[in-house]
C-alpha cells in the first residue's frame, strides 16, 4: 500500500520528478469510520455518494440506504463526502457514527461543467461553456438526439430541415456561420471525437447524462483545428455503486404534418394552366383543356380522365412511433457498470412502406484495478434501419419524390381509376399540349424496395495511472467503426391509363447495392498534474498528444434483369447491364496540446490552451498549425466588498481570446492530380480509358481559423435562485477556403482548388436566465435565453475573388454568408405605357402588364443605366436569425410534473420558389391557391403577377418571406405513483406521461413549415410533424 | 511498475512520424507519374475524345441544353418544343449571353482545346525509349484534328474567338479575341499538319479515332464555310479515292447498324454501356410523342420531292392527306423523307406497338436517328442510349464538293456528284427530274436543296443556312409554318452570331462581346 506523507519542497522545479519517485509506506492503527449520509432537501439517502479519507484517498460509495464504513489507519481523520450533483462537505471524525447532510446543488453556477479533456466547476470556469445534465426521470420524447439541445442552449441555432425518419436531425451552428464550409461542430462523445452530428443524433436519448456547449475559443481550443466551429460534448450514463438499478422507460406516439399547402383545385388548375399557355406563347398557343373538358372536371362526368384530387390527402397521413429503453447499472466501490438496450420504430408522415428502426447499445464500465490503476470502457453503439420503397428517402424528396408530387401531379388526374389501375394520366396526355403521366404517390410509397442499414460501433478503453494524488496518466484507444449498406430494388412494373393502355413500362427490374466501411482510430495520452500550493494557488496542467487516423472505402453495383421480383440479391440471376462504382479516401491527424489552469484564492482566475495540430489534408510545408488560447476570470462576489450586498450570491467576470482551426474541408487539395475517371468508346465494344486534368491545385492549402473574443458575466442573485449569464462575443474567421476567383472558360479547367483567402465575422450577445424555487411541495424552475447576432458578415474574399451567386444567395463582401440575392421587385406593370417608358427587361419583347417591374439598380459603370440585366440583382433577404431565444419551465407539485419548451427565431428569411410557389411553371406544376388571384386584366393588382408572363420566375423579392416563428417545441407532463403504493408491486418509481413535440407554431409564414433549411427546393423536403405521445418511466426496486 | 508506464507515456508523447500525414488521392494519377510513356500518351488523347462526348456539343439532351444535333431548330428545319433548351427561346429573340447553350459550347470547346494543346506540349516530351515515332506523330495529329475540330465549331458559331495555343497558366487567363482571319489561319495550319500526320485507317479495335479523312472532310467543310471553293475542291479530290462510299440503306444509316459503314469519315462515338460513360441523348425520346425537343416542321416536310423527283407543288403523286391525318403525305415521296420524319399512325415505338397520334405542334416526328424500341437489354428509349453522331459523312462530302464546283461554275461536274446521293434512295437524277443543262442558279437551288433534304437533322442546317445568306428567308419559312406557340423573330446580326457567353465576359478582362449582342 501506497501513502503520501512527504512534505513537498516548494521548489517547482523538482517536484515533477519527486511526484515520480517519492513513495513512503505508513504503518499505523487501523479504526473504522461510518455513518450515513442523507440528502439536506428532503432526507432522504444518499445512494452511491463517495466517502474518502482526505490523507490516504481511501474510500468507500455509499449503499442504497446511505450508509458506508471502511477502515483507514490516519489518525483524528478528515473524510470529504462528494457526489456530482451535491455540493461536496468534509467532516472530521470524531470517533462516532456521523449523519451527514449534503446540499443537493441547486444553482447552475455550481454545477460542474463538462470542458473538453475533463470537468470543470462552474465556479472555476473562464470559458464559455454550458453543461445541461439530464436527470434519469426525463424522458423527452425526441426522435434523435440532438433534439435535446433545443430550448436549453443560448447562441446555438437549430434547424429541423426534414421529417423524414431515421434521417430528421436538425443542423447545428454555435456563433454563427464561421465558415463557407460546414459549420457542423465537433461532437465529442465520451471522449471519441465525431465528424458530424449523426453519431449524437444516434445516441439512445435517455443514455445521455450531459451535454455542453462549448462556445468560445478558450472552451474549444483544447480541440484546435477542429475546434472552429464549437464544440459538442456529450458524456453517457454510467453506473454507480450500490445495488442494481433497471430502468426501463417507453413511449408511443403519433406523428402528423404541422403544416398542410393549399394547392389549387382541378377546374381552378385547369384555367389557369390555359391561361398560362396563352401568355406565354400567344393567342395561338394549343391549349390543353378544353371549355369542355373543364365542365367535365367541374360536374365531375368524367372521372377517369377530369377528376378532382386533393394529392395532399392523398399522400399525408398520422403515422406511429415507439421507443423503448431499459438499462441496468449499478457497482460497487471497486467497478461500476451501466448497460443499456434502447429501440425507436418511426413511420413517415407520408404514406408508403418508409420505416426507421434504431437499435442502441451502451456499455459503461469502470474499475479500479487498484488504488493506482483504472480501467474503462465505454461502448456506444447503434444501428440504424431504413426502410422504404424504390429510391429510399429519395422517394420522397427531390424533383419525383412524393412531396413534389403535391405540385407536380395534376388534380385532374384520379387517385383511381374505375378499372382499378392507380391515376398516371389525366385526358389530356396525348395532346399537343400534353398533360404529364405523374408518379403517383401511393404507388411510389409502395413499389419496389429499399433497406438501408447503418452500424456503427465506437469503443473506447482508457488506462488511467495514478502515479501521485497529484499526477496521472490516462492513455486511451478508440475505434469508429461505420459500416453502412444499401440495396435498392426497381421491379419491372406498368402503368396504364384508364381504358388499360400502357402508359410506361419499366421493362426490366434493377438491383443497386452499395457499401460504406469507414474506420477511425483514437489514441490519446494525457498527462494531468493538480495541486494546491500554499493554500490559495491552485494549479492544474493537462498534457495531451492524440493521433487520429480515418480510412473510408466505397463499394457499389448495379444488376439488371433478375428472373423475378421476389428475388433481391447480387446472385439471383440478374443478367443486364452491370455497372460497379467506389471510392477510397484516408486522412490523419497528429497534435500536441496543452492546458494550464491557475487560481489565486478561488478568486482570480487564468486559464491557457495550446495546441499543435498536423493534418494530412496539408500539403508539406502547411501541415501544422499552432491554437493558442488564453482566459482568465475575476470572481468579484468572493471580494470583501461585496459580503454585505446579500442579494447577490455570486458574480464573476470572465473574458477569453482565443484561435481555433477548421480542417473540416476536401482531402488532397494540395496535390495536382488527373482524373482518371474518364473514358472513350471505340470500334464495336472498346471502352478506353482517359485521364485529364479536371481541376487545378492549390499547394498551399492549409487551416482555416478562427479568432474569437468572449467577454462574460456569471451571476447569481437570491441564494442563487436566480441566476444569469451575459456573453459578448467577436469571431473573426480568416483563411476561409474560397474558390471562386473567374477563371475564364478559354483557359480550359474551370475547377479552380480553393484558396485561403477570405474573412468573415461574426459578433452576438447571450443572455440566459433561470430563476429554480420551491414552495411546499410545489417546486418550480424557469429559464430562458435570448441570443442576438449583431453581425454575420463577410468582411473579405480575398484578391482577384468574385463574388458567388448560387441560386438564390451570394457570397459577397461586405453581406450576410450566403445572403438572398436577386432582383427587386418594385410593382407590376399595370399598361403597355408604364413597359415601354420602365427600363427594358432581360432584352425581352414580350414584356406586358401583368409582369413584375423590376428595379434599375446598377449597370456596367455601378450606375442604373435603364436596363434590368443580371447586375441590378441586389441584396433582398437575410437567411440568419437577428434572434434565437428559446424559454422553458419546469413544475412538479407532489406526483405530478409538468415540462415546456419553447424555441424561436426572429428577422429572419427564407426564399420559397418549389413547390407551388411560382406561378404555374412549367409544363406540369400546380400552384398554390392563392395564385387564383393572380393579375389579369379583369384583375389587376400590385401584389402577383401573370401566369405564363415575362421573367417572373426569376429569384426576387417577391419569393422571400419572413421565417420568424415561435414553437412551442415540447410539453410534457406526467404523474408518479407514490412510492408506498409503487413499492408494493415492487417498482421504486412508476411515472406516466403524456407529451407533444411541435404542438404550437406561432409564424406568418403560410403553406409550409418555417424550420426549414436554406435552399431553394427545401420545400420538397418530408414535412415536418408534431408528436403526440405517451409513455412510462419504471425503476425496480 | 508506474513509472515505466510514464516513461513509455512520454515516448509516445514525443514521437511523431512524418509519413504518418502523408496521405495522396487513392483515385486519382499523380502529375509528376503521367505522360511518361505511349500508354500514358493515348490516355491523354483519349481524355480529348472524352471532351466530344459532352450533351452541349454531340451527345444532345432530351430536354436539357441544346446540342449539335438540334441545332436544325436554328433556322426552318425543326421547332425546339422545348423552348427553354436554347435553339426556341433563340429563334422568338428572347436569350441572353448567359443561357447555357453558348456558355455551354463555349466551355466544353475550350475544354477540348486545352487537353489538346496539353496533349500537344506533353507528347513530344516523351522519352523516344517509350514511343514509338510513328506513334507518336500519330497520336499528335489526332490531338491536331481534335483542336481544330474545337475551333472550327467555335469559329463558325462565334465568329471571333481567342486563340489559345498552350496550356495558360492563371496569370495568363486574360485572354484577347482573335480575328475571325486568325482564327481560319490556324484551324487550317493544325488541319493542313494532321492530314500529313493522321493514317487512313486503324485496326478494327480503334476504329472511333480521327484518320486523315477525317481531316480533309473537317478541311472541306472549313474551306466551305470561308467559301474556298478550291480548297474544298483539293481536299474532296484526295477523300473521294480513300474508300468511302454510300451506305446501301440510308434508313439504316442513322441506328448503330450503320455506325461502322464505309460513309462514316467521322463519328463521335457513343456506347450504351452501364458501367462507363459513353452514352448521349440525342437519340432518345418520350412515349408520349417522338423527340418533342426537335419537332420537323411542315416546311422541311414539303421540301421532300416526289418519288418522280419532281416537287409535291407539281407532282400528281402527292397526297396533301386531311387537316387532322397527314399519312398520306409520305406515299410516293422520297425514300429520305420517311425514313427521318414520323407521321400519324406511324408506329413510333415497334415494341410497344405504339403509334404516333400527331400530337405535337408541328404534327410530324422526328424519325431519323431516334430510337424506336427498349435495347436488348431492356434500356428505355427515354434513357441514354449509344447511337454514333455522324460529324462528318461520305453523302456530305460529295456534296459539299458539289456546292464548291457550282460556285467554281465547274458545272458538268455536279451532276455526277448529287446523282450519286440520290441514286442511293432511288430518287431520279437530274437530268431526269430537272433535266439536263441546268444553269449555275438552277444548280446551286438543286443542291442545297439535296443538302437540305439529305441532311436533315443533322444538326448542318444552320451551318448552311449561314454560309448561304439565307437565315432571313428561314426565319420567314418558319414563321409561314404558324406553328402553334411558336414565334419567331428574325433580328438581323443577333440570328447569325452566338454572343461571347456571360461567364468568359465576367472573367476575362481583355474580352469583348459581339456587336450583334452589345
Amino acid at each position: 500500500m501506497l501513502a503520501f506523507t512527504k512534505r513537498l519542497p516548494a521548489k517547482p522545479g523538482l517536484l515533477f520528478l519527486l511526484f515520480l519517485l517519492t513513495g513512503f509506506q505508513v504503518f499505523s492503527q487501523n479504526i473504522i469510520i461510518r455513518g450515513t449520509v442523507i440528502n439536506a432537501s428532503d432526507s432522504t439517502p444518499v445512494v452511491g455518494a463517495s466517502v474518502t479519507d482526505l490523507k490516504t484517498k481511501k474510500g468507500v460509495s455509499t449503499n442504497d440506504k446511505g450508509s458506508f464504513s471502511f477502515q483507514t489507519s490516519t489518525k483524528d481523520p478528515i473524510i470529504m463526502i462528494s457526489r456530482v450533483d451535491f455540493q461536496s462537505t468534509t467532516v472530521v471524525w470524531n470517533g462516532e457514527p456521523v449523519i451527514v447532510k449534503l446540499e443537493p446543488f441547486t444553482s447552475t453556477l455550481q454545477d460542474v461543467v463538462v470542458v473538453g479533456y475533463g470537468t470543470q466547476k462552474k465556479i472555476n470556469q473562464t470559458g464559455s461553456t454550458q453543461t445541461v445534465t439530464f436527470d434519469e426521470a426525463v424522458n423527452q420524447p425526441v426522435t434523435n438526439s440532438g433534439q435535446l439541445i433545443y430550448g436549453r442552449f443560448s447562441g446555438v441555432q437549430l434547424t429541423q430541415a426534414s421529417g423524414l425518419p431515421g434521417t430528421d436531425a436538425s443542423s447545428v451552428v454555435i456563433r454563427g456561420i464561421g465558415t463557407f464550409g460546414s459549420s457542423t461542430p465537433l461532437v465529442v462523445i465520451d471522449n471519441i471525437q465525431y465528424t458530424g452530428m449523426e453519431a449524437f443524433n444516434n445516441l439512445a436519448p435517455a443514455d445521455i447524462e450531459t451535454i455542453s456547449v462549448l462556445k468560445d475559443a478558450s472552451a474549444s481550443a483544447i480541440y484546435g483545428a477542429r475546434g472552429a466551429n464549437g464544440v459538442i460534448v456529450v458524456t453517457t450514463k454510467m453506473g454507480k455503486a450500490g445495488k442494481v438499478s433497471i430502468v426501463y422507460n417507453n413511449y408511443f406516439g403519433l406523428q402528423d404534418v404541422t403544416v398542410v399547402p393549399e394547392y389549387l383545385g382541378a377546374a381552378n388548375y385547369a384555367r389557369l394552366k390555359n391561361e398560362k399557355d396563352i401568355n406565354a406563347n400567344g393567342p395561338t398557343a394549343p391549349l390543353r383543356y378544353t371549355d369542355l373538358e373543364i365542365d367535365s372536371i367541374v360536374n365531375g362526368m368524367s372521372p377517369d380522365r377530369y377528376a378532382k384530387t386533393k394529392w395532399s390527402d392523398v399522400i399525408l397521413r398520422s403515422a406511429p412511433i415507439q421507443n423503448h429503453y431499459l438499462a441496468l447499472s449499478g457497482g460497487n466501490e471497486r467497478a461500476t457498470y451501466h448497460l443499456s438496450l434502447g429501440y425507436r420504430t418511426q413511420e413517415a408522415v407520408v404514406k408508403g412502406k418508409f420505416k426507421s428502426d434504431r437499435y442502441n447499445l451502451g456499455f459503461n464500465v469502470n474499475s479500479k484495478l487498484n488504488n493506482w490503476l483504472t480501467i474503462s470502457n465505454v461502448t456506444n453503439a447503434y444501428w440504424l434501419r431504413f426502410k422504404g420503397p424504390a429510391g429510399g428517402p429519395g422517394a420522397i424528396t427531390g424533383e419525383t419524390g412524393i412531396i413534389n408530387q403535391f405540385q407536380r401531379s395534376a388534380p385532374t388526374v384520379p387517385v383511381y381509376y374505375s378499372n382499378g389501375e392507380y391515376g398516371a394520366v389525366d385526358g389530356s396526355y396525348l395532346k399537343v399540349n400534353a398533360s404529364f403521366p405523374i408518379t403517383h404517390p401511393i404507388r411510389r410509397g409502395y413499389l419496389g424496395d429499399f433497406v438501408s442499414d447503418q452500424i456503427n460501433i465506437a469503443d473506447r478503453i482508457g488506462i488511467k495511472v495514478g502515479f501521485t494524488k497529484n499526477l496521472s496518466f490516462e492513455t486511451s484507444g478508440s475505434f469508429n467503426i461505420n459500416y453502412s449498406s444499401e440495396s435498392n430494388f426497381t421491379p419491372t412494373n406498368f402503368t396504364y391509363d384508364w381504358a388499360g393502355n400502357l402508359v410506361q413500362p419499366t421493362l426490366v427490374n434493377t438491383l443497386s447495392n452499395t457499401t460504406g466501411f469507414t474506420y477511425r482510430l483514437l489514441n490519446e495520452n494525457l498527462l494531468r498534474f493538480s495541486k494546491v500550493f500554499y493554500k490559495k494557488h491552485d494549479l492544474s496542467v493537462l498534457l495531451g498528444h492524440s493521433v487520429i487516423y480515418n480510412r473510408t472505402d466505397g463499394f457499389g453495383g448495379s444488376l439488371q434483369g433478375f428472373p423475378s421480383n421476389a428475388i433481391q440479391e447480387f446472385d439471383g440471376g440478374g443478367v443486364l447491364n452491370p455497372t460497379l462504382t467506389g471510392s477510397a479516401a484516408e486522412e490523419s491527424l497528429q497534435s500536441f496540446f496543452g492546458r494550464v489552469n491557475y487560481a489565486l484564492n478561488s478568486k482570480y482566475l487564468l486559464e491557457f490552451n495550446l495546441r499543435r495540430d498536423g493534418s494530412s489534408k496539408f500539403g508539406p510545408s502547411d501541415r501544422y498549425g499552432t491554437f493558442p488560447s488564453a482566459s482568465a476570470g475575476w470572481r468579484i462576489g468572493k471580494e470583501k466588498f461585496m459580503r454585505n450586498i446579500k442579494w447577490i450570491s455570486d458574480i464573476k467576470l470572465r473574458a477569453s481570446w482565443g484561435v481555433t482551426g477548421n480542417d473540416n474541408i476536401g482531402n488532397y487539395i494540395f496535390d495536382q492530380t488527373y482524373n482518371t475517371g474518364l473514358d472513350y468508346f471505340l470500334g464495336t465494344n472498346t471502352v478506353v480509358a482517359a485521364v485529364a486534368v479536371t481541376r487545378l491545385a492549390n499547394p498551399n492549402i492549409t487551416w482555416e481559423t478562427v479568432e474569437q473574443y468572449d467577454i462574460g458575466l456569471d451571476a447569481g442573485f437570491f441564494r442563487n435562485k436566480l441566476t444569469l449569464g451575459v456573453d459578448y462575443f467577436k469571431k473573426l474567421s480568416s483563411d476561409i477556403l474560397y474558390a471562386n476567383f473567374p477563371l475564364p472558360p478559354t483557359i480550359g479547367v474551370t475547377n479552380l482548388a480553393a484558396k485561403n483567402s477570405a474573412s468573415m465575422e461574426n459578433s452576438g450577445l447571450e443572455i440566459l436566465l433561470n430563476y429554480r424555487n420551491k414552495r411546499k411541495d410545489f417546486n418550480y424552475s424557469i429559464g430562458g435565453s435570448l441570443t442576438y447576432n449583431i453581425d454575420n458578415k463577410v468582411t473579405d474574399l480575398g484578391r482577384d475573388a468574385a463574388a458567388t451567386v448560387n441560386s438564390e444567395s451570394v457570397i459577397r463582401q461586405g453581406a450576410p454568408f450566403n445572403a438572398y440575392f436577386g432582383y427587386q421587385v418594385i410593382g407590376i406593370f399595370q399598361t403597355i405605357d408604364e413597359v415601354n417608358n420602365s427600363p427594358r427587361q432581360f432584352g425581352s419583347i414580350n414584356t406586358a402588364p401583368g409582369d413584375f417591374k423590376y428595379a434599375d439598380i446598377s449597370g456596367p459603370d455601378g450606375k442604373p443605366d435603364g436596363i434590368i440585366d443580371n447586375r441590378d440583382r441586389t441584396l433582398i433577404g437575410n437567411p440568419h436569425p437577428k434572434f434565437i431565444y428559446n424559454f422553458n419551465g419546469n413544475f412538479s407539485w407532489k406526483g405530478l410534473d409538468f415540462t415546456m419548451l419553447f424555441e424561436g427565431v426572429k428577422d429572419l428569411d427564407r426564399i420559397l420558389m418549389a413547390n407551388g410557389q411560382l406561378p404555374m411553371e412549367g409544363d406540369r406544376n400546380n400552384a398554390l391557391n392563392y395564385w387564383i388571384n393572380r393579375w389579369t386584366p379583369l384583375n389587376p393588382n400590385n401584389k402577383l403577377p401573370r401566369l405564363g408572363g415575362q421573367n417572373n420566375n426569376l429569384v426576387s423579392s417577391f419569393y422571400v418571406q419572413d421565417a420568424s416563428y415561435t414553437r412551442l417545441k415540447n410539453l410534457e407532463i406526467g404523474y408518479t405513483i407514490p412510492e408506498k403504493i409503487s413499492r408494493k408491486y415492487m417498482l421504486s418509481k412508476f411515472r406516466v406521461f403524456i407529451g407533444a413535440q411541435n404542438l404550437l407554431t406561432f409564424t406568418k409564414m403560410e403553406n409550409f413549415d418555417p424550420e426549414r433549411a436554406r435552399g431553394t427546393n427545401t420545400d420538397q423536403l418530408t414535412p415536418l410533424y408534431k408528436i403526440y405521445t405517451i409513455g412510462v418511466n419504471i425503476k425496480l426496486l | 511498475m508506474r513509472n515505466l508506464i510514464l516513461l513509455i507515456g512520454v515516448l509516445v508523447l514525443t514521437s511523431c512520424s512524418k509519413e504518418f500525414l502523408d496521405k495522396h488521392s487513392l483515385t486519382q494519377l499523380a502529375e509528376d507519374n503521367f505522360w511518361k510513356n505511349e500508354q500514358d500518351a493515348y490516355l491523354g488523347i483519349n481524355g480529348i475524345y472524352d471532351v466530344l462526348q459532352d450533351r452541349v456539343l454531340y451527345s444532345g439532351n432530351l430536354n436539357g441544353t441544346a446540342g449539335f444535333s438540334q441545332y436544325d431548330c436554328f433556322g426552318d428545319n425543326a421547332f425546339n418544343g422545348f423552348k427553354f433548351e436554347g435553339p426556341g427561346n433563340f429563334m422568338e429573340g428572347n436569350i441572353t449571353p448567359s443561357h447555357g447553350l453558348f456558355g455551354g459550347l463555349w466551355t466544353s470547346s475550350y475544354r477540348g482545346i486545352f487537353r489538346a494543346n496539353l496533349a500537344l506540349e506533353s507528347i513530344p516530351k516523351i522519352p523516344a525509349a517509350n514511343i514509338a515515332e510513328d506513334k507518336r506523330s500519330m497520336l499528335m495529329g489526332q490531338a491536331l484534328f481534335l483542336r481544330a475540330l474545337f475551333y472550327s465549331n467555335l469559329a463558325i458559331y462565334f465568329r471571333e474567338v481567342p486563340v489559345i495555343l498552350k496550356v495558360l497558366t492563371v496569370e495568363e487567363k486574360n485572354t484577347k479575341k482573335n480575328t475571325y482571319q486568325e482564327v481560319s489561319d490556324q484551324i487550317i495550319a493544325d488541319l493542313t499538319e494532321a492530314i500529313a500526320k493522321l493514317p487512313a485507317s486503324y485496326p478494327a479495335s480503334q476504329y472511333g479515332y480521327a484518320t486523315k479523312g477525317a481531316a480533309l472532310g473537317l478541311l472541306a467543310r472549313f474551306h466551305l464555310y470561308n467559301k474556298n471553293y478550291q480548297g474544298v475542291v483539293n481536299a474532296t479530290t484526295t477523300l473521294m479515292t480513300m474508300g468511302y462510299g454510300l451506305h446501301n440503306n440510308y434508313a439504316q444509316l442513322f441506328t448503330e447498324q450503320g455506325e461502322l459503314s464505309n460513309e462514316i469519315v467521322f463519328s463521335v462515338r457513343f456506347f450504351q454501356d452501364a458501367l462507363s460513360n459513353n452514352t448521349e441523348l440525342f437519340s432518345a425520346t418520350f412515349f408520349q410523342a417522338p423527340k418533342v425537343d426537335q419537332q420537323p416542321m411542315k416546311n422541311l416536310v414539303a421540301d421532300y420531292y416526289c418519288t418522280d423527283g419532281k416537287p409535291i407543288t407539281t407532282s400528281p403523286l402527292y397526297n396533301p392527306g386531311t387537316p387532322t391525318n397527314n399519312a398520306p403525305q409520305k406515299l410516293n415521296r422520297d425514300p429520305r423523307l420517311p425514313a427521318s420524319v414520323y407521321f400519324r399512325n406511324d408506329i413510333f415505338l415497334v415494341d410497344l406497338n405504339r403509334a404516333f397520334t400527331g400530337n405535337l405542334a408541328t404534327g410530324y416526328g422526328q424519325k431519323k436517328y431516334i430510337r424506336n424500341r427498349a435495347s436488348a437489354t431492356g434500356i428505355s428509349v427515354f434513357n441514354p442510349g449509344g447511337q454514333d453522331f455522324y460529324v462528318i459523312r461520305y453523302a456530305d462530302v460529295l456534296l459539299m464538293r458539289a456546292e464548291a464546283l457550282v460556285e467554281l461554275n465547274q458545272l458538268s461536274q455536279v451532276y455526277p456528284l448529287v446523282n450519286q446521293v440520290r441514286a442511293r434512295v432511288s430518287m431520279p437524277s437530274i437530268e431526269t427530274a430537272e433535266g439536263p443543262g441546268r444553269t449555275q442558279d438552277q444548280l446551286r437551288t438543286i443542291v442545297q436543296h439535296e443538302r437540305r433534304v439529305e441532311l436533315a437533322f443533322e444538326g448542318l442546317r444552320y451551318f448552311d443556312l449561314k454560309r448561304w445568306g439565307q437565315l432571313q428567308q428561314a426565319y420567314q419559312r418558319a414563321i409561314a409554318d404558324n406553328v402553334a406557340g411558336y414565334r419567331p423573330v428574325f433580328q438581323s446580326g443577333k440570328a447569325g452570331v452566338f454572343p461571347v457567353p456571360e461567364s468568359e465576359l465576367n472573367a476575362n478582362s481583355a474580352i469583348w462581346q459581339n456587336a450583334a449582342w452589345q
